[in-house]
């Protein structure tokens, strides 16, 4: 996704880090600007928020491809990540990797009122999910959840992650859980915030 | 219900189900009787939190657990034993005798995998399971052989580990399969996480993902 200068010049060096790994896989980069290695898709829409959380919310909708690897443009890929696609071949839905913050940081980012809702609607502790590297594959079970990820998206229109703990408590999915290697390690690093300004 | 009171600081708290807070005999009354608060120990109180958990057992597996009465009986918990995971009930907590176990999170656990959502009607989830902590890898731990087997299904061995200890299952089809493969590697002798690992890569199940030292977080209600 690359929306703005930065978030352009980020996606173009993560497709660069991709091509050492994996020389023939498609990709298609949502945003506002065409991005050298990717074929673009406009999107512009924002909802009253910010264009690149409503955009991931409606990855499911973007992407042409029955098994999707969504990568922040801050992130970089340092070794084979098919491991992904094994796991939705055989049957998983998602696959992504827990957030460094958890247990009294969770969704530390988010606004207090966010949090809070999310805590009452979830009754045990959460685990929260890093939306920065996601797998997903195309089945009506994920099409629902995403349709909730944006329906809660809506209630704040602010960060993503809180908005997507919600979903997934509503609409649970086959979700597989990485190790952070696979997002801000040493198979895909993240560039935490090299996009913002 | 929430309960929103200020605390010895002056600020204005939310207390969420389960929640222990302190107030003077005045305001304890009021809540009393308003029903916003339960007197704790109450089987009111107990079905207020966790519901009804007449299709729900434990299974423990191996030998030697002496807290089967003490995790069981708090929420008449059914329970029974075997040698390796099965479901003999409609909702299971698979609990390796010796693993850490508090009634309250064997209960809670029960109640992650309910078959819907009660408000929504949403399907619910199918399993819960803990991450180890201290950002266990699978590189880490088991035989050379657990290791080679675990790598050539997924390609790598820097893998988040999951908590084999105890697992909270709802019988489903899909959980069936998979609880069989778990059971058919520890037959093999596979290692118990690596085991885990291998039945959760072949058979997906729509699993809760609960995060590392959850068991220890859980507040007596």
């Amino acid at each position: 996704m690359a929306v703005g200068a930065k978030a352009a010049v980020e996606t173009r060096l993560a497709i660069q880090a991709l091509r050492r790994y994996h020389r023939d896989w498609p990709v298609i980069v949502a945003g506002d600007r065409r991005v050298e290695g990717g074929r673009w898709k406009e999107f512009l829409d924002t909802k009253g928020g910010r264009v690149a959380r409503w955009a991931k919310t409606n990855l499911n909708k973007l992407s042409p491809f029955d098994q999707t690897l969504f990568m922040d443009a801050d992130t970089r890929v340092y070794a084979d990540v098919e491991i992904g696609f094994r796991l939705l071949s055989n049957g998983w839905d998602m696959v992504m990797v827990p957030s460094l913050p958890q247990g009294g940081d969770f969704l530390w980012h988010c606004t207090e009122a966010e949090r809070e809702a999310t805590l009452i609607d979830i009754p045990i502790d959460p685990l929260q999910l890093n939306t920065g590297v996601m797998w997903f594959r195309k089945c009506t079970r994920v099409d629902r959840f995403f349709a909730e990820w944006r329906r809660q998206w809506l209630r704040y229109r602010d960060m993503d992650q809180g908005a997507f703990v919600r979903a997934l408590n509503r609409r649970p999915l086959a979700l597989f859980t990485l190790s952070k290697h696979f997002n801000g390690g040493a198979i895909v690093g993240h560039r935490f915030g090299a996009c913002v300004g | 219900m929430l309960v929103r009171d200020w605390d010895e600081h002056g600020q204005l708290v939310t207390y969420h189900k389960g929640d222990w807070f302190r107030v003077v005999k005045r305001r304890a009354r009021e809540l009393l009787e308003t029903g916003q608060v339960k007197i704790p120990g109450t089987e009111d109180a107990r079905e207020a939190v966790v519901g009804d958990l007449s299709d729900a057992g434990v299974l423990i597996v191996g030998e030697g657990e002496k807290r089967t009465t003490e995790i069981c009986g708090r929420y008449h918990l059914q329970h029974t034993t075997g040698e390796f995971p099965a479901l003999p009930y409609d909702r299971t907590l698979i609990w390796i005798a010796g693993f850490p176990m508090t009634p309250q999170r064997a209960a809670l656990g029960i109640v992650r995998v309910a078959d819907s959502d009660k408000e929504n009607g949403y399907p619910g989830w199918e399993a819960a399971a803990m991450l180890r902590g201290a950002g266990t890898l699978a590189k880490d731990i088991g035989s050379a052989e657990d290791k080679a087997g675990t790598l050539e299904l997924f390609g790598d061995l820097r893998l988040a580990v999951y908590e084999p200890g105890a697992v909270w299952i709802r019988k489903t089809r899909s959980t069936n399969a998979m609880v069989e493969a778990w059971a058919g590697l520890l037959r093999d002798g596979v290692g118990s996480e690596h085991a885990f690992l291998r039945a959760l890569y072949a058979k997906p199940i729509i699993l809760c993902t609960l995060p590392e030292g959850w068991l220890a977080s859980w507040i007596e209600a």
